[in-house]
């Protein structure tokens, strides 16, 4: 099948994609007093403690300048850990359903991508509002808030897609992930500063190879530095989120054939 | 309704499936080499299945318990990619392989209606605007409307589900097993639903083992055993051919057709 035919598929269902979200979102808060409130509180509080807790530990003017760098690195990295652990398995667990009826299997781990994407999109108000409680300086940087959101959503969506389908021919896949995925937090500056590494050559070459440095370099730069990314960050960040979108959607394409067949 | 005839021609269908001892690949496996490794055993689900169903036909399929007739169902259906031959097909399908697909129970009455209902290929308009009809003919209280269907009986969960399929309009309609359930009122009135339903789609394929039912609404049968067909032509002749040999204890080996 081509890439058209895909899109004009995912369109003709994009009823069956806009209803999975929806109730992936709405069943997390059903019953709760506060309902989608929580999608905003609970985040703002997460942060809240954290920036208590670093502002306790290193004064209030350090962590003036740390806390809004964690945090930018952090909630991009947050929505990229449980899109990809419930992207990953979105094929395994819609397994009944996809065997009574045929649905294009992409629209699975896409509903997830779309759901903790509006996860996500909370978690940069709230981030909003906690940097400005401590230090918040508005900067003509956000303008490139959006084109970075787009990059990660490319990269992310990319991962998933393949990890979805991996995961249907290889169940070792989503243990490894846990693991790599640990890893991969240590291996990106988040809750360091790349400068911490100029003693550390062969480390920081090998950060170069993380593909996600790059896009979280982005986030660094217009959320915490308040600096418009440079034309170098952008080509690194635009070729690892394209080149990742391309490789999940083709990965995804391979296996989705006879995918059925191995749930 | 489109005025386009519907068809769906089937050559030479095979499908087979690996038995898998456990489905995935281990990367115990992986890294074994490729003569250690365990030999998947091949199941032939359909071998060389050709059939071609017109537009006007009610077809059913019958033959015994893993003859295959589920998963031609599903080949048709396109849940199943055919291992080997053509199929083409116009028409847009209308698989019920099981009603209430991607019900789910933390779900409310109202939410699952549009969720089935996207499945099925509505649009939110078009099931907004029949949802009304759908709560009427499911006879499930208003009130129940926003509770989860969680909290709701079997019989009102197939009612609301059998409601919501008999609001599509079937071109190529494909029915596995699928009657209608609850008290004897409802099946009465779903039964008449039912063929009205039938009666509209351009083609019916059904799956079942109930003689008597396939009968009354078909009039082509398909008797499928070991993944081929053994016999199809006028519902009663095939049905009778097939009491008969099931009596005998005895279905004809593939081979004893060709």
């Amino acid at each position: 099948m081509t890439f058209a035919q895909d899109l004009s598929r995912l369109y003709s269902y994009r009823e069956v994609l806009r209803n999975l979200v929806s109730s992936d979102l709405k069943l997390r808060f059903r019953r709760s007093f506060l309902g989608y409130g929580w999608s905003l509180l609970h985040p703002v509080l997460m942060m809240l403690i954290l920036a208590g807790v670093f502002s306790q530990i290193m004064g209030f003017e350090s962590a003036g300048k740390m806390v809004p760098y964690i945090f930018a690195g952090l909630v991009p990295w947050n929505f990229f850990v449980s899109t990809c652990i419930s992207g990953g398995n979105s094929l395994l667990t819609n397994e009944a359903l996809l065997k009574k009826i045929y649905l294009p299997k992409m629209i699975f781990p896409l509903a997830v991508l779309f759901a903790r994407g509006v996860d996500f999109l909370f978690n940069v108000v709230a981030l909003f509002i906690i940097v400005s409680l401590i230090s918040f300086q508005p900067s003509w940087a956000l303008l490139a808030l959006p084109a970075a959101i787009l990059l990660l959503f490319l990269f992310v969506g990319g991962i998933t897609l393949a990890l979805s389908a991996v995961n249907v021919y290889m169940r070792d896949a989503a243990h490894l992930m846990s693991v790599v995925l640990q890893l991969a937090f240590y291996a990106t500056p988040i809750i360091y500063r790349e400068e911490i590494l100029s003693k550390h050559s062969t480390f920081k070459v090998a950060l170069e190879f993380n593909p996600l440095v790059h896009i979280i370099r982005l986030f660094h730069s217009i959320l915490a530095g308040g600096v418009f990314p440079g034309a170098q960050e952008w080509g690194f960040a635009a070729a690892v989120s394209i080149g990742m979108a391309v490789m999940g959607y083709w990965i995804f394409a391979r296996l989705e054939r006879n995918l059925i067949f191995r749930l | 309704m489109t005025p386009e005839k519907s068809h769906i021609r089937l050559k030479n269908i095979g499908l087979s499936f690996r038995l898998y001892a456990n489905k995935s690949l281990s990367l115990r496996e992986m890294f074994l080499s490729p003569l250690k490794r365990r030999v998947d055993q091949n199941f032939e689900a359909l071998k060389g299945v050709t059939l071609d169903i017109n537009h006007g036909d009610r077809v059913v399929l019958i033959g015994p318990n893993g003859a295959g007739k589920s998963t031609l169902l599903k080949v048709v259906a396109g849940i199943y990619p055919a291992t080997s031959g053509e199929l083409s097909i116009r028409g847009k399908i209308t698989p019920l392989i099981e009603m209430g697909a991607g019900f789910n129970p933390e779900l409310t009455g109202r939410e699952n209606v549009f969720l089935n209902a996207a499945i099925l290929g509505f649009t939110r308009a078009e099931a907004e605007k029949r949802l009304p009809k759908i709560m009427e003919f499911s006879e499930i209280p208003p009130h129940f409307l926003d509770t989860g269907i969680k909290y709701y009986s079997s019989g009102m969960m197939m009612r609301l589900a059998f409601s919501v399929a008999m609001e599509l309009e079937p071109e190529i309609l494909i029915l596995d097993e699928i009657f209608a359930a609850g008290d004897a009122h409802f099946i009465e009135k779903a039964t008449r639903r039912m063929k009205e339903f039938i009666a509209s789609a351009h083609i019916m394929i059904l799956v079942t083992h109930d003689l008597k039912l396939a009968r009354a609404i078909a009039s082509r049968g398909i008797w499928i055993d070991h993944g081929i067909v053994v016999r199809d032509g006028p519902v009663d002749e095939v049905i009778e051919a097939y009491e008969e040999a099931s009596l005998r204890g005895n279905t004809p080996a593939p081979a004893a057709k060709s």
